[in-house]
């Protein structure tokens, strides 16, 4: 088609689209009024059984903790993908002359501390993910932020050789390899897969909530160490 | 738990595990041994597939993630249920996988481990898949194969594997959006998201839009992942520049496999709650499969490029695999089930020998590789073989399928798709059998004009070895037998037989996997499929084409060139013409099935008795004018009024919220601890449960009428038949409510009157695990009633199961997707009488309340302090009933009530 | 009964806006890097969809103190969502690698170009 006559019947598609999702909206129940036995259950059975406070960590590490895994894995497929896919850093247009990042003293002495403190907030956010808003997706994400902040300060060569490749890619299998662990854990306990194997433990400490602070740190170190190798390929393609 | 329960999951855990081991040390261990090691994975998952499937012929395990089985019948976990077809299919996954591998040993000139770790994390995807029973794990097993896919199509990191692996990308995942916001439709409407419930929920419930809407868009996500037109551009792309082993994958599984997800989603979720646009359905994907049937054979005759010509006759298999699922029975599921498999080896073997050419020669394209073939004679004969085999060549492997499908649509009185299959098989098995003739025979012609489809550079820099690998050959060939001697492994298909009929028993599955009831499959034995003939027609078809193609000018005549030019504008490269094709068609299927949907609500209205019809018609093309429309709606009721007062009624919701304590207490048990209860009711709070109705205008209540929770309410319930929920009914018999009613009516002291919504009545977890245990009563009891008003008697402990039953009704009177406010009036112990009161959703819950109220002021005037007519009897102000009425009312608002 | 009726579809009818701008964006889309943020504004169409259907009004976060019973918003949803925003990010890092790619080979990142497989 030529960019018009997509156009065109873009123009004549994309409305009739909306008014079929419009469509379907209207068989919703006005905003805020639905409310589903399954939460309303999820939300009685949390904090009794698990002990946790956090109902969307237990929802997400403990009662769906299938698909926590499957975005785990797509988490590693991805950055194997990318890994795989930016393997080669030869071509037309790479860079002949390297370009690093000259950062002036402040900067880095900004940086310095900001890391620090975007480390120990991400590990909080990923141990405390039981407790409060959190878990190990968000504190991964925070972790990483600690590496980019390093990245902007001090360059390709330097954040590569703070966190060398072959570390960064055995602690994100680790990370998977660990969840996958615990999930036999609940196998060998005699339970189904995943099951949640280690004592609940008293509302509110920080041992609480059997596996979930376990399976939360193990994700937090898969999803930080695959930000990282993900932020050093694209960062290494600027630095040939 | 046995080792047999843990085998589905273990068989998705183990490849992921070496996955990540395998990517982590590849750089230290050599190439060899990593190879080794995922062939030996891929082995064991096939070993324990093919054991999941044998057991699976006694019984469909069904194993709960993490423990969490489901409580009250509803699922808090995710299921992994290893039903017979999904075990077949995840055998079949292995198989491919590990042909793959074997086939990649040789293949790759240096391949790195992440290669290795990505295939086995494909194949737990496909395995997952075809276990998995949530909605949702679906959806997160679609974005991991898709994200696999996308990898590993970019693999070779050329300008076309990029273009197409970026094609493949954006289009998979706009499926993918599609899918999630289906499937948020559906939560918000079920409030479940394990398949069986979803669709036991949904099946309780109308068919609005939303429903429909959800169904489209799952389905387009699915059929834009599996290749049918309008949604198929990408294949063609993607699979020309993958690596050989994954384009085995893709087209013989992935995109098949993605067509089944369709059906297992259909079958549990959809099948009873669209039963009523079944046929509407049914149309749409025979039209669309017949359309992509002959598209994708017309195109894969005009292809030079091989890989690309098998891509589109991958895309015409899946118009018939699509063709298959659209009879919408058992039999032609379970036919479909068995043409995958058959399709999948065929095509996996057909690729693994381009693949050798390949390797071999660096090219696939036919102009370029004229003759060049001659000395690869076992390649070539097996590629006429299996030229043949995709054609449909009776006994083997893909006839089977066709066959079957064949059968199954004559049994439900199709007979044109029949022959469309044939069509579509030859015109591939054409394409196929001329690429092999000018490769390895080197004759025919070569048109100019075929010089100027799409194809790719020479891009090899020296030759590869003189003669292909053996362990390619096995691998390629191994997949041909395999297809040649599927007629043979017959307890594959009666076992694909017993699980398609599983799938097809939808309330029984939803019950096998929810509570946990047993469910054997049936497994007969098969008979060999007639229609012979038509596979022999198909292949002499297929050679007499391919001769034609490669002996005669076709491409000189007018019509075939202009064809050509359009074809190629069509499928132009390009992913802005692919996403609007995505939503073109779309909006198409969905424009369909809403004409269908509003030419049939038309016809609906028709079949009910006795009571003025014509308003409430209107109120279902309101719906959109909800807000606008209630008033009007609560005028037309209001005048019907005096109307259903003198019908018997019943109403509920009271009934839930006031009285009884066994009721709150069966539902607090689920939500509070018993204590919390027992406080509440002392202190007189009428606790605001999500679940109860609104607040009921003001006005109705006289002003400062004292109003108190009493004993007589419990009183009042307990009076009534206390029969347990396991218990037998004595008696299902229906009365024909006519010359009752005016007696009934004038039965004074146990007159009661409650509100209800059917529709509320779906949510509240109290109605949830009535319904598991009242449904089959209310069912019943429901094909007992006659036609709109008609009375029933019930145990009064479920009264959801009442209302069930009057939807029931009116499902058999021809009103499948109506709301129900049931209004009645107990008039003696367990006996309730049903009745229809408007037509459709939000106006009419407003509505229909409003009519309840109206109905209640018509009934005893006194409330509001007129004075009463002398048809109805006349209660006193302190009698228990008056005060249980007026509670009834102002209970519902959210406020405490003072003692 | 609070708001005017339009409010009370009013989040849902964002989600449609937004869906229905990404697909328009992804088919009038002159780069791939356009391409793939327009892709982003679609999963934000979807997230806001799934987190609209699990408000409750009056609800509190899914944090349970102690035994009260204030009721939450729908905690099912915000999983979803969470495992959404994942997997919509590792997608569009996939696309970008594809696109980085590609320029490094000199090729024309718009979509509207003579594409390898046609020359």
């Amino acid at each position: 088609m030529s960019r018009r006559v997509r156009l065109i019947v873009m123009l004549i598609f994309a409305p009739a689209f909306a008014a079929l999702l419009g469509w379907a909206v209207a068989g919703l129940e006005p905003f805020g009024t639905t409310v589903t036995a399954y939460a309303t259950t999820v939300e009685s059975v949390a904090p009794r059984e698990q002990q946790i406070s956090n109902i969307v960590a237990s929802v997400v590490y403990d009662i769906r903790a299938f698909d926590s895994l499957g975005e785990e894995m797509i988490l590693f497929a991805s950055v194997s993908g990318v890994v795989l896919l930016l393997r080669e850093r030869r071509g037309k247009r790479a860079h002949s002359a390297s370009r690093s990042i000259e950062a002036t003293d402040l900067v880095r002495l900004t940086a310095l501390v900001w890391t620090v403190l975007a480390v120990a907030y991400g590990v909080f956010l990923a141990g405390n993910g039981h407790l409060s808003p959190g878990g190990g997706f968000q504190g991964g994400v925070a972790t990483l932020a600690a590496l980019v902040l390093f990245y902007l300060a001090a360059g390709t060569r330097r954040m590569q050789r703070f966190a060398p490749t072959t570390a960064v890619e055995a602690l994100e299998s680790a990370g998977a390899l660990g969840f996958l662990a615990i999930g036999c854990g609940g196998v060998i306990a005699g339970s189904a897969f995943l099951f949640n194997w280690l004592p609940a433990g008293k509302f509110g400490s920080l041992d609480s909530a059997g596996v979930v602070p376990l399976i939360s740190f193990a994700v937090g170190m898969e999803v930080a160490a695959g930000f990282a190798l993900l932020l050093s390929e694209f960062a290494q393609q600027l630095e040939q | 738990m046995t080792f047999d329960d843990h085998l589905p999951m273990l068989v998705i855990a183990a490849p992921l595990m070496v996955a990540t081991v395998l990517a982590a040390l590849r750089r230290q261990v050599p190439r060899r041994v990593v190879e080794s090691i995922s062939i030996a994975t891929a082995a064991a998952v096939l070993a324990g597939s093919v054991r999941i499937a044998m057991l699976a012929c006694k019984r469909v395990p069904v194993v709960w993630l993490g423990g969490w089985t489901p409580r009250h019948g509803m699922a808090l976990g995710i299921a992994l249920s290893a039903e017979p077809i999904g075990a077949v299919l995840a055998a079949f996954a292995a198989t491919l996988i590990l042909a793959g591998l074997l086939f990649s040993w040789h293949y790759f000139d240096d391949v790195r481990g992440l290669y290795h770790s990505l295939m086995l994390i494909f194949l737990a995807s496909m395995v997952a898949f075809c276990f998995s029973g949530d909605a949702f794990n679906l959806f997160v097993i679609f974005e991991l194969m898709s994200v696999v896919a996308f990898a590993l199509t970019g693999y070779k990191i050329e300008e076309s594997s990029l273009e197409g692996a970026f094609n493949f990308g954006v289009t998979n995942s706009v499926a993918a959006l599609l899918m999630l916001t289906g499937i948020a439709l559906l939560y918000a409407r079920t409030g479940a998201l394990n398949l069986a419930q979803i669709g036991r929920t949904l099946a309780a419930g109308p068919l609005d839009g939303l429903v429909i809407v959800s169904l489209v868009l799952v389905l387009s996500a699915l059929m834009i992942k599996g290749g049918i037109v309008p949604f198929h551009f990408w294949l063609s792309d993607a699979h020309a520049v993958a690596p050989t082993p994954v384009c085995v994958q893709f087209s013989g599984l992935m995109i098949a496999l993605w067509l089944y997800g369709a059906a297992h989603i259909y079958w549990l979720v959809y099948a009873e709650a669209v039963a009523p646009i079944r046929e509407t359905l049914q149309c749409i994907l025979l039209v669309m499969g017949a359309i992509t049937v002959i598209l994708g054979g017309v195109m894969s005759l005009f292809q030079r490029h091989m890989k690309r010509m098998l891509a589109f006759s991958s895309i015409s298999h899946m118009g018939i695999l699509l063709l298959g699922f659209a009879g919408l029975d058992a039999r032609s599921t379970a036919a479909s089930a068995l043409y995958i498999v058959g399709h999948g080896l065929v095509k996996g073997g057909l690729f693994l020998l381009t693949g050798i050419l390949l390797h071999r020669f660096g090219t696939v394209d036919q102009v370029a590789l004229y003759g060049a073939g001659k000395e690869l004679k076992f390649t070539g004969a097996w590629f006429f073989a299996g030229g043949l085999l995709l054609a449909g060549l009776s006994p083997f492997g893909v006839w089977f399928g066709e066959a079957r499908i064949d059968e199954a649509l004559g049994g439900i009185g199709l007979h044109w798709p029949g022959w469309i299959i044939v069509a579509g098989s030859a015109l591939t098995g054409a394409a196929v059998l001329r690429a092999g003739a000018r490769v390895f025979l080197g004759i025919g012609t070569v048109a100019e004009s075929e010089k100027r489809e799409p194809t790719e550079k020479d891009k090899r820099s020296k030759p590869g070895p003189s003669s292909p690998n053996p362990l390619m050959l096995v691998a390629a060939c191994g997949l041909l037998v395999l297809a040649v001697v599927l007629g043979v492994l017959t307890r594959m298909e009666s076992l694909l037989d017993a699980g398609a009929e599983i799938l097809s028993r939808q309330g029984l599955y939803a019950a096998h996997v929810l509570e946990g009831t047993a469910l054997a499959p049936h497994i007969t034995g098969v008979s060999f499929p007639a229609g012979a003939e038509r596979g022999i027609i198909a292949a002499a078809a297929a050679v007499l084409l391919a001769a034609v193609l490669l002996f005669t000018r076709w491409r000189a005549l007018r019509a075939i060139e202009l064809l050509q030019q359009a074809l190629n504008v069509v499928h132009s490269g390009k992913v802005t013409d692919y996403v609007a094709w995505i939503v073109v068609g779309a909006t198409l299927i969905g424009g369909s099935f809403a004409v269908f949907h509003g030419k049939r609500q038309d016809e609906s209205g028709h079949r009910l008795s006795a009571e003025p019809r014509g308003d409430g018609r209107r109120d279902v093309h309101g719906r959109f004018l909800a807000p606008a429309a209630a008033p009007r709606a609560f005028d037309q009721v209001a005048d019907h009024a005096p109307l259903l007062t003198d019908e018997v009624h019943i109403v509920f919701s009271a009934l839930q919220k006031l009285a009884p304590h066994v009721l709150e207490d069966k539902r607090n048990a689920l939500l509070r601890p018993a204590d919390e209860v027992e406080g509440d009711q002392t202190a007189g709070d009428i606790r605001p449960h999500h679940q109860h109705a609104e607040v009921h205008g003001p006005d109705v209540v006289p002003p400062g009428a004292p109003v108190q929770r009493d004993h007589d309410l419990t009183t009042v319930v307990v009076e009534r038949d206390d029969r347990r929920l396991d218990e037998e009914e004595q008696e299902d018999v229906a009365e024909r409510p006519s010359a009752d009613l005016e007696r009934l009516a004038q039965e004074p002291s146990h007159r009661r009157i409650f509100f209800a919504s059917t529709r509320r009545f779906a949510y509240t977890p109290t109605a949830r695990s009535y319904i598991h245990a009242g449904i089959t009563r209310a069912m019943r009891v429901a094909i007992d009633m006659g036609r709109g008003n008609s009375m029933t008697r019930a145990p009064r402990s479920i009264p959801p199961a009442i209302c069930f039953a009057a939807r029931s009704t009116g499902t058999r009177n021809g009103i499948r997707n109506s709301f129900f406010s049931v209004i009645g009036v107990a008039t003696k112990p367990g006996l309730t009488t049903v009745t229809r009161m408007a037509n459709d959703a939000s106006s009419i819950r407003a509505a229909s309340r409003k009519a309840c109220i109206a109905a209640l002021l018509a009934e005893y005037p006194e409330l509001l302090g007129r004075p009463r007519s002398p048809a109805s009897e006349a209660i006193p102000a302190n009698r228990p009933e008056r005060r249980s009425i007026i509670a009834g009312i102002t209970a519902s608002k959210r406020c405490s009530i003072p003692k | 009964m609070t708001l005017p009726a339009v409010l009370h579809f009013l989040p849902y009818g964002v989600a449609i806006w937004l869906a229905v701008v990404g697909l328009f964006g992804l088919t009038r889309s002159r780069n791939f890097i356009h391409l793939t943020l327009c892709l982003t504004i679609l999963q934000a169409s979807t997230y806001l969809l799934l987190l609209s259907v699990g408000y409750r009004t009056g609800g509190q976060p899914p944090i349970a103190r102690g035994a009260t019973a204030a009721p939450f918003v729908d905690p099912i949803v915000q999983a979803l969502t969470l495992t959404d925003i994942v997997v919509g990010a590792t997608v569009t890092a996939l696309l970008l690698s594809m696109a980085v790619q590609l320029h490094n080979r000199g090729v024309s990142l718009d979509p509207e170009s003579e594409k390898p497989f046609r020359k």
